[in-house]
């Protein structure tokens, strides 16, 4: 089964995507830390897509999402028609030990977004940009 | 989800601003801005009170490490209080813990600077 949720893409739209991922984690029975890394994750992507994607390269758009589950996992699906771009292939920051006079921040919503999901990857599908978020259901079980 | 809230009050010679409801992309532009804001105006022994806060995204971290970084260079700091267990998970994530203290509450954090 699948809920979906099709948005501009505008700051404006970060509130209801996290509303629709707190309802999908729920449903999903995933555990109070699990939702917030999941939340988490999609926020920080969708972020980045219509600061980066849409509004500073002068487009507009629609952030489509998907949540789909079965009996092992929750996975969300984001989908945008923004400027390409693959954010697993941000370097890591390497800085988060050393000085703070010394630490750049670019890239820590990624960062958050990878650690914080138990599985994340990017396509590139029909021009479109997919970034895929997926999560473990321990033992939940309403398939 | 609660509705962002930010006040501000005065200990001393330290300024408390508390933070309710979710730090995002949308939010954190006016808590860095408040901090600015403190830190123009020469106050620069920082509190933030998180104690409200249920959800915070990279751009909250963003705003505090430019609170941060302004405070220390101007001879100050800036200290968190009132973290919750899912923001700490957050800050723990993003290597902060090693970066800014943290306190129980505002009164300890203001307490700290002595």
């Amino acid at each position: 089964m699948a809920d979906t949720l099709q948005l501009p893409a505008t700051l404006d739209a970060l509130g209801p995507i996290r509303a629709f991922v707190d309802a999908a984690a729920s449903a999903a029975g995933l555990d109070h830390k699990a939702s917030y890394r999941l939340r988490l994750a999609v926020d920080e992507i969708a972020t980045n897509v219509i600061t980066h994607g849409y509004e500073e390269a002068g487009l507009r758009g629609d952030l489509e999402l998907q949540a789909w589950r079965n009996g092992e996992t929750l996975t969300i699906i984001l989908e945008d028609d923004a400027v390409p771009f693959d954010p697993t292939t941000l370097a890591e920051p390497d800085d988060l030990g050393t000085p703070l006079e010394e630490r750049a921040v670019g890239g820590l919503g990624v960062f958050l977004t990878v650690h914080g999901v138990d599985e994340f990857r990017y396509e590139r599908v029909a021009r479109r940009n997919r970034n895929i978020f997926v999560m473990h259901r321990q033992g939940a079980d309403d398939g | 989800m609660r509705s962002f809230e930010l006040t501000e009050r005065e200990l001393g010679p330290v300024t408390v601003m508390v933070v309710a409801g979710s730090v995002d992309a949308i939010t954190a532009p006016r808590l860095g801005e408040a901090l600015a804001s403190a830190l123009a105006a020469g106050r620069s022994r920082l509190v933030v009170d998180l104690v409200g806060v249920d959800y915070v995204s990279s751009a909250a971290l963003r705003a505090l490490l430019a609170g941060v970084k302004g405070s220390r260079s101007a001879g100050g700091d800036l200290r968190l209080a009132g973290v919750t267990p899912a923001v700490a998970k957050v800050f723990a994530l993003a290597g902060f813990d090693a970066i800014v203290q943290r306190f129980d509450d505002a009164e300890a954090a203001a307490a700290s600077f002595g």
